[in-house]
């Protein structure tokens, strides 16, 4: 699954210019940090949006996070991508701040909002439509598992890397993998359109 | 379900779940974001950041400076505490070091003899004070601390018993000769004998320290020690050899001395495999012509040493103890008697009989039978308790109102042991009795 996303993982490590602009940032250049969370938000935002439940949360997540890349940019050494770097900062704050505040709003979504359900046509017709509707599934699982789905599907990580992103043995992330990816399939399973492209997807 | 769920294949479902989230980076779950609205939130990002370091390094001296007052105050509670501590148990008397010393030598017990501590208090079976000179009379002392020393007092020999300091077990030795048995398997703190010019570092050993005016001579039996002179100097002395500390140097034994040590040795029962006579007892009521005294004696016969039972001994001993304080004296007799049925020859076995008499006499007032257990030691020869044993049998005759037994006892004891604590009672006695006509048994008679 990763193989055709192995190419947007900049894996790598990452040039002299990012670490010094990643310098200037934290020493308070204003110009420098800009660029840098430009550089960083589309991903940060992109990795909210999957792990939050609904939109407000995603942006407060996207939020932090930026806010903590931006902090801690100091401590960037280039060892690996700023991608990389990036999204170990958003899952971990992701960690912190959704424990948190998904316990806290639990009760009240119960109650006051709508489960996240996608209405459309009796046919997908379109990558997004399809993407909606399994971001809609995915947001029903449970973090852990989101978050190595997140990022094996979405970021293109292999599960060594996945594991490393989210600082978890190799074998706990392949077994959350495993079960994320089989509720993930028995609920598109369920889902009538959503099984139907799959079937009728192909290269 | 099942089906449908087996029916799409691993790799199928997972090329097409990324396929379908392969889209724009700025595409989320959410939808794709704006450029305005991307822009505007990476403005509010950065101020929002530049905010948090700017609170981040006004908040980070204040909470430097909590931090080390906080530090502060851990650091003098900390220096505070450890100096309280260093205090009391340097100078207070309450301090838990002085208390376990307390409570440790609280077990100590004179096993043999009596010690006398400031000049009048005769302590005999009794838990012996810390910090304070004692010394013994005409007769010795044995002294046994419950880890395994054994401390021999000569008479008039003097030294004290130190407080426990910083797991260091201390005596003192000020004069008269000492003898000292340390059990090399002991638990429990380091042990030392501190002299008038020197330390002495003990492991396991036997050995005699003898304190005279000028001159401390430590004279090694068995295993070895080490000796630091008055300049901190150390020697290691090995047995058979003997150190002189006014000028740190070391002799061998003499033969003669060694002979002698061995036989002062044997009396001790401290080496178990030397063979040493002991006596057997057989009791007869035997008619004492040249004094008189027609009193329960002992025939004694040389054998080979029998070793006690150390442990029946041991808890026959606590057994009295623990009688004696509760005052059940009739249990301390039939204890008393018990062990001296356990090992009739053994050392413990005879000097028990000193103290049997004791209670005998002065708890039970069963005048006769102290008598027979005075008469039963002094006729054993055995010399640690001879003053002891002669005097309570003049008090015993005393009791049963023999004045002539008693007047021949007093004088005896008065002529044999001129320099024990109870000569002078025994002199004021004998003056009473040589004023007043005696009424004997004979007199009676005739």
């Amino acid at each position: 699954m990763n193989e055709n996303c192995a190419k947007q993982t900049d894996s790598t490590a990452a040039s002299k210019a990012i670490v010094d602009m990643c310098r200037l940032a934290a020493e308070g250049n204003v110009e420098a940090a800009r660029k840098l969370a430009e550089m960083v938000f589309n991903r940060i935002h992109k990795t909210a949006s999957y792990l939050a439940s609904n939109l407000s949360d995603a942006e407060d997540l996207a939020q932090a996070a930026c806010v903590e890349v931006l902090c801690s940019a100091g401590s960037f050494r280039g060892e690996s991508s700023l991608h990389y770097w990036a999204d170990r900062v958003t899952i971990q704050t992701a960690a912190k701040l959704l424990t948190t505040t998904t316990r806290r709003r639990k009760i009240w979504d119960r109650y006051h909002q709508p489960e996240r359900t996608v209405t459309g046509s009796d046919k997908l017709t379109d990558r997004a439509a399809a993407r909606h509707r399994l971001a809609a599934l995915l947001s029903t699982l449970k973090l852990p598992q989101r978050e190595m789905l997140l990022l094996c599907y979405v970021h293109g990580y292999t599960t060594q890397e996945a594991a490393d992103v989210c600082g978890i043995p190799f074998e706990t992330a392949r077994g959350r993998l495993k079960k994320g990816r089989s509720k993930l399939k028995r609920k598109v399973v369920k889902d009538p359109l959503l099984s139907e492209w799959i079937r009728d997807w192909s290269i | 379900m099942m089906k449908q769920h087996i029916d799409i294949p691993n790799r199928q479902f997972d090329d097409a779940v990324t396929d379908a989230f392969r889209d724009a980076p700025a595409c989320g779950a959410f939808g794709t974001i704006d450029d305005l609205s991307r822009r505007r939130a990476v403005n509010h990002i950065v101020q929002k950041a530049a905010s948090a370091a700017r609170n981040v390094s006004e908040v980070h001296p204040r909470w430097t400076h909590r931090r080390v007052r906080a530090a502060g105050a851990i650091a003098a509670v900390l220096v505070l505490g450890i100096a309280l501590t260093w205090y009391l148990v340097l100078f207070g008397s309450a301090s838990p070091a002085a208390l376990s010393a307390a409570s440790y030598f609280g077990e100590v017990q004179t096993v043999h003899g009596a010690v006398f501590i400031d000049d009048d208090s005769a302590y005999r079976h009794a838990p012996l004070p810390v910090e304070k000179p004692m010394r013994t009379a005409e007769g010795t002392a044995l002294l046994r601390m419950p880890t395994g020393i054994d401390w021999w007092m000569a008479s008039h020999a003097a030294g004290k018993i130190n407080r426990l300091e910083f797991n260091q077990l201390h005596v003192s030795v000020s004069s008269g000769e000492n003898w000292f048995r340390v059990d090399p398997e002991r638990q429990g703190p380091a042990f030392s004998v501190l002299t008038p010019m020197g330390r002495i570092h003990v492991t396991g050993t036997i050995f005699v320290v003898r304190v005279t005016a000028d001159d401390v001579v430590v004279t090694l039996l068995k295993g070895k020690v080490l000796v630091q002179d008055a300049q901190q100097t150390p020697h290691e002395v090995q047995t058979g050899y003997s150190i002189h500390l006014q000028n740190g140097q070391t002799v061998p034994v003499s033969e003669n001395e060694q002979a002698q040590l061995r036989q002062q040795l044997a009396t001790l029962h401290w080496e178990e495999s030397t063979a040493t006579p002991t006596l057997t007892a057989a009791s007869s009521t035997v008619d004492n012509s040249a004094t008189g005294d027609t009193s329960v004696a002992v025939s004694a016969s040389v054998q080979p040493a029998t070793t006690d039972k150390p442990a029946d001994i041991k808890q026959l001993h606590m057994s009295i103890q623990n009688a004696r304080k509760a005052g059940d004296w009739k249990k301390v007799a039939g204890l008393y008697k018990r062990l001296i049925r356990t090992s009739p020859a053994g050392d413990a076995a005879i000097v028990s009989r000193v103290s049997l008499g004791d209670v005998y006499l002065s708890r039970l007032h069963r005048y006769g039978d102290a008598l027979s257990q005075y008469d039963y030691y002094i006729q054993s020869r055995h010399p640690t308790l001879l003053p002891e044993a002669t005097y309570g049998k003049c008090l015993a005759l005393k009791a049963m109102k023999q004045s002539a037994r008693e007047q021949q006892c007093l004088e005896q004891f008065v002529r044999r042991f001129p320099g024990v604590l109870q000569v002078e009672s025994a002199r004021s006695r004998l003056s009473v009795l040589q004023a007043k006509p005696t009424l004997s048994p004979d007199t009676i008679n005739e």
